[in-house]
């Protein structure tokens, strides 16, 4: 698959050349990098990081979960009776998967750093290193096209023969340029607007903030949404389908096989055809040129020193915070070192935010799912809430805001710097495990549990302080007792990510969904008595109490 | 003496306010080894960098045989090798995939390229994992990797910046060998490191810096004769001056302060 590509792209060497490419590097520089890339592992692909030792393609997985995704988006192409409303939803599917891909796989190939190092001292010029990596992003993604869309273009070639898949085809073409367009426009962008050093840390909030996104449109749409005679929906009506990129395309398809010749296709028609070409002109043009030359700025180093002192300065006022909250919550001085440096560490880690953050979107999200499930409309639901005892959704949910963040700081990517802790004259580990879960609890737990608690009050009133009590009360014992009695321990930070996800934390992870659920469910019996609520929830506080006494002694031994 | 291979004029750099060189004046001869030390943060790889053509952003004139970098930086890559000081590599290839890559940029004939590679690796002991992930190698074999891949195109002029960095004692020795080797066949080696005992014996000519500008330049033992001692002697005299047994006095005056509390 990789060679045939490649042999395509070298079929065009006649062309390259004319731009100035010398095509043997080109060669060596597409090929090396397309190995690569069947090497790493991916989004989709993660047991690639484990197995390193195998010299394997492995980009078949990404292919297959394109194809299956690609299979159920031809839903909306057989659903509508308007094909412009069925094609706009399978192009927004599309782009939007092929944006994420993008972003989020494949930044870390569109800025290599190890470029700057191996490839910057050879003798290639500027315009070889741009058509190179252009094509690299193009070779990348028309795998996962052709897999994605391969399901519609088999059920078009059936239902509308050739004439229908060409159009598909121009279809895909032009949408992969813009898609390609508007990824450097959102690097580019973010380049302009914050200096080389941030770039990466704003991409790591984009991840997220990409995931949340995708999650909640994924549960909340459907939702909100109500579908009575959908398959009569036509987005053509809508006013703002001019501005939907998907819209453009699927407008060409009414042009050339509906034969609709209306003012709105006509114009959505000549919107999908010109923007590619304004695109891949100002990309080959104005945009790869500045891209470049700030995509080397930002492994230069040196850098402005205007940005090393606000972040001294912002560390310091951190500090200062933290510090206050240490004394406070900390029982001894191992305790509090391993606060601060949890609290430290879970801030500056950019696989740990990556994995913890998506969570406290997901939340709210869920929650949503859930207590506006049911009959009725939208405002019925709503107006109903306030009568039913959703509210222990929202204190149960929060379980889930702290298992993930004390589950993933047991891991790091340098790992091998817990030998501090094997060195040092400790004699019971389990300060520094409690000093990093009070951390934990303390910057992750807290405010979310009160802005859930506001929440709370907000929509039900005074009746669920006592409710939130006992959720607090229990959250913190059932944590205590997993952590205690049934996690793994590990000193924090002192595992490598690629040894999550095995056994032991999934099942961690499947345990307290269950027990956060049985006790929600206790807790919904005896919900209407506040005198009983508030018992039950002064024996659990003691309970933790004892339980996390014995976390914090936790041996050597003891440890996984 | 012929033309300078090397020849930099004025060199200077900045960060911002942070003036990393500071007027840099070198004539280098075909030939010589170099061996360019200093302090941490002196601006030793910066300099390197600059000469390889890397940045583009400084004052004053460098030329390398003819070519200037500012203007005309690929000449200038063409000519060179160079071992970086940070051991960048695509580690999910293998050696030999990744000396192809390195081969292929210097437009290396096929043949010869794969021949060369094999040898290269024999020598260093790493035939056997010629067709192993680089991610699975320890740091020495990770450096000898990057060793060929700045040789083995046979540039004529060779940057070494702190080559040695986790080699075990064999393979300094067999570096050092490599080393005077190729500058019997002429060519030109700019080694770069803060080694001072490995800088003495390799190089003819120890050019030091020191805040970014040369405090010393010439042969070890004009260096010697000057100063007296060894490297390491000179290289401290020059570089902190006065009071170098102070200094470690301080550090020992720290444990004095709190004493009682120690045990």
């Amino acid at each position: 698959m990789n060679n045939l590509l490649l042999k395509l792209v070298f079929l065009f060497n006649f062309l390259w050349e004319h731009l100035g490419v010398d095509t043997v590097q080109l060669k060596a520089i597409l090929s090396t990098k397309v190995k690569m890339d069947s090497r790493r592992a991916s989004v989709f692909n993660t047991q690639g990081r484990t197995s390193k030792k195998a010299l394997k393609n492995q980009d078949w997985v990404s292919i297959l979960v394109f194809f299956f995704i690609g299979l159920f988006f031809i839903g909306p192409l057989i659903i509508f009776q308007e094909k412009a409303t069925g094609f706009t939803l399978y192009f927004a599917g599309w782009m939007v998967m092929l944006a994420m891909t993008l972003i989020t796989d494949f930044t870390e190939v569109l800025i290599d750093v190890r470029d700057n190092f191996i490839l910057l001292p050879k003798p290639i010029n500027d315009r070889t290193l741009t058509i190179s990596r252009l094509l690299h992003i193009g070779i990348y993604l028309s795998k996962l096209v052709l897999a994605f869309i391969l399901p519609a273009l088999v059920f078009i070639g059936v239902k509308y023969g050739l004439l229908g898949m060409l159009i598909f085809g121009l279809q895909i073409l032009l949408g992969l340029v813009f898609v390609i367009f508007i990824v450097n426009l959102i690097y580019l962008l973010i380049l302009q607007i914050s200096t080389p050093q941030k770039f990466k840390e704003i991409l790591n909030y984009l991840q997220i903030g990409f995931t949340v996104t995708i999650f909640s449109a994924y549960y909340l749409l459907p939702r909100l949404v109500d579908f009575e005679d959908y398959e009569n929906a036509n987005i053509l009506l809508s006013p703002f389908v001019l501005l939907l990129p998907p819209s453009w395309l699927a407008g060409l398809w009414s042009v050339f096989i509906d034969g609709d010749h209306s003012l709105v296709v006509l114009t959505l028609s000549a919107l999908a055809i010109v923007t590619p070409f304004i695109c891949g002109w100002l990309i080959l043009t104005v945009l790869t040129q500045t891209f470049n030359q700030k995509l080397v700025a930002i492994t230069q180093g040196g850098g402005d020193t205007k940005d090393t002192k606000e972040k001294k300065a912002e560390v310091i006022k951190q500090s200062s915070r933290m510090e206050w909250l240490a004394n406070w919550v900390c029982n001894n001085e191992a305790e509090k070192a391993a606060f601060k440096w949890s609290w430290r560490l879970t801030a500056r880690n950019r696989d740990y935010k990556l994995r913890v953050y998506p969570g406290f979107g997901m939340v709210p999200a869920l929650f949503v799912y859930f207590a506006l499930n049911g009959d009725g409309s939208l405002q019925e639901r709503w107006a109903a809430l306030p009568e039913s005892n959703s509210y222990l959704l929202l204190i149960y949910f929060c379980f889930l805001l702290l298992t993930t963040p004390l589950i993933s700081s047991q891991y790091s990517n340098k790992q091998i710097a817990s030998w501090i802790f094997h060195a040092s004259p400790l004699k019971e580990p389990g300060w520094i495990l409690s000093g990093t879960a009070k951390a934990i609890v303390t910057k992750y737990f807290l405010p979310a549990y009160a802005i859930m608690f506001a929440i709370g009050l907000f929509i039900w009133g005074p009746m669920v302080i006592d409710d939130f009590m006992l959720g607090f009360a229990n959250i913190m014992l059932l944590e205590t007792i997993i952590l205690t009695f049934f996690h793994p321990k590990k000193i924090p930070f002192s595992d490598n990510w690629d040894n999550m996800n095995k056994g032991s934390n999934f099942t961690a992870g499947v345990l307290s969904l269950f027990l956060a659920g049985v006790l929600g469910g206790l807790h919904y019996l005896i919900v209407d008595q506040t005198l009983v609520v508030m018992g039950i929830a002064l024996v659990m506080i003691v309970a933790w109490y004892f339980v996390f006494r014995k976390y914090q002694l936790t041996g050597w031994r003891s440890l996984a | 003496m012929n033309e300078p291979i090397i020849s930099i004029k004025g060199l200077k750099k900045s960060y911002g306010s942070n003036e990393v060189l500071r007027g840099i004046d070198l004539d280098i001869y075909p030939g010589q080894v170099i061996g360019y030390i200093g302090p941490n943060g002196a601006g030793k790889s910066t300099t390197v960098r600059i000469l390889i053509g890397l940045d583009a952003d400084f004052e004053g004139e460098v030329v390398l045989k003819g070519h200037n970098v500012k203007t005309d930086a690929l000449a200038v890559k063409k000519l060179i090798g160079y071992v970086p000081e940070q051991a960048e590599m695509y580690e999910v290839l293998s050696p030999m995939e990744f000396l192809e890559l390195v081969g292929s940029l210097h437009h290396m004939d096929k043949a010869v390229l794969e021949e060369r590679a094999l040898r290269m690796l024999r020598f260093f002991d790493l035939e056997a994992q010629k067709d192993q992930r680089i991610d699975t190698f320890s740091k020495g074999m990770r450096q000898k990797v990057l060793l060929i891949s700045g040789l083995i195109h046979n540039p004529e002029i060779i940057f070494l910046d702190e080559p040695l960095s986790g080699l075990d004692a064999n393979s300094v020795i067999m570096v050092k060998e490599i080393i005077a080797r190729l500058a019997a066949e002429g060519k030109t080696i700019f080694y770069s490191s803060h080694m001072m005992d490995i800088v003495e014996k390799v190089s003819e000519r120890i050019v030091l810096i020191n805040q970014g500008a040369i405090v010393a330049d010439g042969s070890f033992d004009s260096l010697k004769a000057q100063t007296g001692g060894s490297l390491e002697q000179i290289f401290s005299d020059l570089t902190r001056g006065e009071g170098f047994e102070n200094s470690t006095g301080d550090f020992f005056e720290a444990f004095q302060e709190n004493k009682g509390t120690d045990e």
